[in-house]
């Protein structure tokens, strides 16, 4: 294992690779700081690209860009209250109040460091459990796949924020785009109306290029023309010591450990694991107390930045082992392995080990990368925030269509980006999260698959799915996340009544 | 007198014109040739039209690409090429089976009728697998116990539109075995069950698992069709189906087909290239690397081998697909 991964950083040693890591981590920084545009869009418009790439070059471009993105979206959160990704939206709360104090470069500086550390005990814990789990992954069999997939279906509707009901429709839809085409099992036609072009179902390419490509066109289209306000002039404030930065351990271990387990979790990805840690340091936090927190403390941007990085070890363990996406930027990456002729999944680490070493030892790079740039350059990447976006809009627009174009060599996924994109601006508008329907789509598939295939080897057996110690700890975590949602959803309900009645 | 000069002159320039047409028409290809492949890139498919075109490129002189047209599983490919210029310029490169069976068993924008043949230029059976731990050294190891636990083993197949499934049918019917027949989502999900000793048997294509096979993890068991061609002796005398009750040849032989409205005159030169380009060195030097060494059929062959394999096939979904 450890040979596999010395060969991988020994591969990387040579200015291709290196400029590839650069670039994508450039990048993700420069559109992680841009509000609206987040990685899973940046990966696909860069995916027509990674087509004529090999596939370990594809995927060094796509993990810089993963990487740089959850740190760039903490600028515009510190310095315009606009998180530039939804995971860096809870780095606003205290990162903003310190960039109207003047503190701006410290907060950022915090930023840096905390997304650092996170990525690189992420990255390790990757390392750890990545060879570990493919090797008992191997023996999973189709039930065991389903279950973890059901498993994540529950957590992805029920971590949207807001309303879970909103998290649910927006996962059903996923599964109905993927229930399109010819049923695997019995050979039937479903929702195809007899058009040839949806025989093999709706391309999956084209839909995540007209949700996060199209939507976010269409929706930031009201922005034209228009530039941002940033907190505050003077950016040239001093960064943060680094002994400023390890007295506060606690703030930014929390935020990792949080990061890697709900990265590891499919589905859910950092969007959720960034309020969990802020709440917990705050929670226990005493010096300072837990009032502090909103008012522009260290520990606040330490929490959530730490977090936000550690996801994406996190998440590189159920795709690398699994073939199941943690969140929606490794659902993409998932859709462009396929893309490239591999077969995601628990043979994965057996087929094309070198490239899940590579892709490991590519993120590992991009985390140093992104802390010299964004340590050396963050001038420039909040320079850019000034600067009027809607000029990247038509860039956006002929990159997407490309990819929609691409993945199928045919106009008709164009037409389907087009619909989804069109779709997804009206349904985000409505409080309803694309990426729930990513997801849905991603793992609808994988379970309906799994769940089939487990009853065809059983002979329509239903007990297969509680037959083994593992099968049934699923099953348990299953029933509890489904009782958990409805307690608290109960729990809310009275809640609010209870704040009805006293009014 | 000067005007008689300038319509001499005239008359021999279109001479010179026309000659030069007549020899382009004999410059075949004019323009870059596009083999079009209905699956994705990666695949078996794929990477012998790859492997063809880069020969067929060397020789005509003239660009030679693969153009994956994929959408609606494959009907995007089949229909542009139905659609297509009878210049010879835009061919369609799939397996025999791999056309037939969609027609066959899917309501499909296309026809056999719509294709002339080109030529073929492989021909790799279909296989039976089993993990080493299941024990069998042939079929019949397999069909004895399946009869002592009727309903109880399984078939894995990579797919319900497939030979895969033709040939398992097959050969559970004409033995009069009871057993389950389970369709995965293509050969790769299919590798991993047979490899995971998940399904009792498999039935895939040929060279398929060569590694695990060399390696003694996983038994061929039997035949589709001769396996005379994989560069793997060991297997060469691996007994055909015909030797189990089933005189049936099932796999896919793969070739290049042109919109059936192609001039003979153009199929012939099309053809010519594809020769040169399936017997070079270089294309066996791929076999070599594949697992089987290409063969070459002219389009006569070929489309005879078509209508041969659609018919078989259609005879075994009366009897054994369709009654159920």
């Amino acid at each position: 294992m450890l040979e596999g991964l010395l060969t991988a950083f020994g591969n990387l040693a040579g200015p291709g690779p290196l400029f590839l890591i650069f670039a994508g981590t450039a990048l993700g920084l420069m559109v992680g700081a841009l509000p609206g545009l987040s990685s899973p869009m940046a990966i696909i418009v860069l995916l027509p690209i990674t087509y004529q790439m090999d596939t370990l070059s594809a995927f060094q471009l796509m993990v810089g860009i993963y990487v740089g993105t959850k740190l760039g979206g903490s600028y515009a959160s510190i310095l315009l209250r606009t998180p530039g990704t939804p995971a860096a939206a809870c780095t606003a709360l205290d990162g903003f109040p310190m960039a109207e104090k003047g503190r701006a470069g410290e907060a950022i500086g915090y930023a840096v460091m905390a997304s650092t550390a996170g990525g690189l005990i992420g990255w390790v814990a990757a390392v750890c459990f990545v060879p570990f789990i493919a090797a008992v992954a191997l023996h999973s069999e189709p039930a065991d796949i389903a279950l973890i997939g059901i498993a994540g279906l529950i957590l992805v509707s029920a971590f949207v924020r807001g309303s879970m009901v909103r998290g649910l429709i927006g996962v059903l839809l996923g599964l109905l785009i993927a229930s399109v085409g010819y049923d695997v099992q019995e050979g039937v036609e479903r929702y195809t109306f007899s058009n040839p072009m949806l025989a093999s179902g709706i391309s999956f390419a084209a839909v995540l290029v007209g949700l996060f490509g199209l939507t976010v066109v269409l929706a930031d289209l009201a922005l034209v023309g228009r530039r941002s306000e940033l907190a505050t002039r003077e950016l040239n404030a001093e960064l943060p010591r680094a002994v400023e930065f390890f007295r506060r351990w606690k703030a930014w271990t929390i935020g990792t450990a949080y990061g890697i387990i709900i990265g590891a979790i499919p589905g859910v990805g950092a969007d959720g694991s960034t309020w969990l840690s802020y709440a917990t340091v705050r929670n226990q936090s005493k010096d300072p107390p837990p009032e502090a927190f909103g008012t522009g403390v260290p520990e606040g941007i330490l929490a959530p930045e730490s977090s936000n990085n550690a996801t994406t070890g996190g998440t590189m363990i159920p795709m690398l082992t699994l073939g199941i996406p943690g969140d929606a930027s490794t659902a993409i990456m998932l859709g462009a392995m396929v893309l490239h002729g591999l077969q995601p999944g628990v043979t994965l680490m057996q087929t094309s080990a070198p490239l899940v070493y590579g892709i490991l030892a590519a993120m590992f790079v991009a985390n140093i990368m992104m802390f010299l740039i964004g340590w050396n350059a963050s001038r420039v990447f909040i320079s850019i925030l000034r600067r009027d976006r809607s000029l990247l809009f038509p860039f956006i627009i002929v990159f997407a269509s490309i990819g929609a174009f691409a993945a199928d060599n045919d106009v008709f996924t164009i037409y389907v980006a087009i619909a989804c994109g069109v779709a997804g601006y009206f349904l985000e508008k409505r409080g309803f999260s694309v990426v729930t329907i990513v997801l849905g789509a991603v793992l609808g598939p994988i379970i309906e698959y799994n769940v089939r295939l487990g009853l065809a080897y059983s002979n329509g057996d239903w007990a297969v799915f509680t037959a083994t110690w593992p099968r049934l700890v699923l099953c348990g975590v299953i029933a509890l996340l489904i009782v958990n949602e409805i307690y608290r959803a109960v729990g809310r309900r009275s809640e609010s009544r209870a704040v009805s009645e006293n009014t | 007198m000067k005007w008689k000069t300038g319509l001499a002159l005239a008359t021999a320039a279109m001479a010179a014109v026309a000659a030069m047409t007549a020899a382009k028409a004999d410059d075949y290809p004019s323009d870059t040739v596009r083999v079009v492949v209905p699956w994705r890139a990666g695949g078996g498919t794929d990477t012998i039209a790859r492997a063809l075109a880069a020969s067929m490129e060397k020789i005509a002189g003239k660009a030679v690409v693969v153009d994956n047209l994929t959408a609606g599983g494959g009907n995007a490919g089949h229909v542009h090429v139905k659609n297509a210029k009878p210049d010879g310029l835009t061919m369609l490169l799939n397996g025999s089976s791999d056309l037939n069976t969609p027609i066959i068993f899917r309501n499909v924008p296309y026809a056999l009728e719509d294709y002339a043949c080109v030529g073929a230029v492989y021909q790799t059976p279909t296989w039976v697998l089993a993990h080493k731990d299941q024990g069998f050294t042939d079929f019949n190891d397999f069909v004895e116990k399946a009869k002592t636990e009727p309903g109880k083993l399984t078939v894995g197949v990579g797919s319900l539109i497939s030979a895969h499934y033709v040939l398992a049918k097959a050969l559970l019917g004409k033995n009069g075995i009871d057993a389950r027949i389970i369709p995965f989502d293509g050969g790769g999900p299919l590798k991993k069950a047979i490899l995971g000793n998940q399904v009792t048997i498999g039935v895939i294509h040929a060279p398929v698992l060569l590694d695990a096979v060399k390696k003694g993890d996983i038994n061929v068991i039997a035949a589709g069709g001769s396996l005379e061609n994989i560069t793997y002796k060991k297997v060469r005398d691996t007994k055909t189906v015909d030797q189990f009750k089933t005189p049936v040849e099932i796999g896919v032989v793969r070739g290049l087909f042109v919109p059936k409205s192609t001039p003979q005159e153009v199929i012939d030169q099309a053809a010519g290239l594809v020769e040169k380009a399936a017997t070079s060195d270089d294309f066996k030097k791929f076999g070599a690397k594949f697992g089987f060494a290409p063969i070459w059929w002219d389009g006569k062959k070929f489309c005879d081998f078509l209508q041969k394999e659609n018919k078989e096939y259609r005879e075994i979904k009366a009897e054994f697909i369709d009654k159920k």
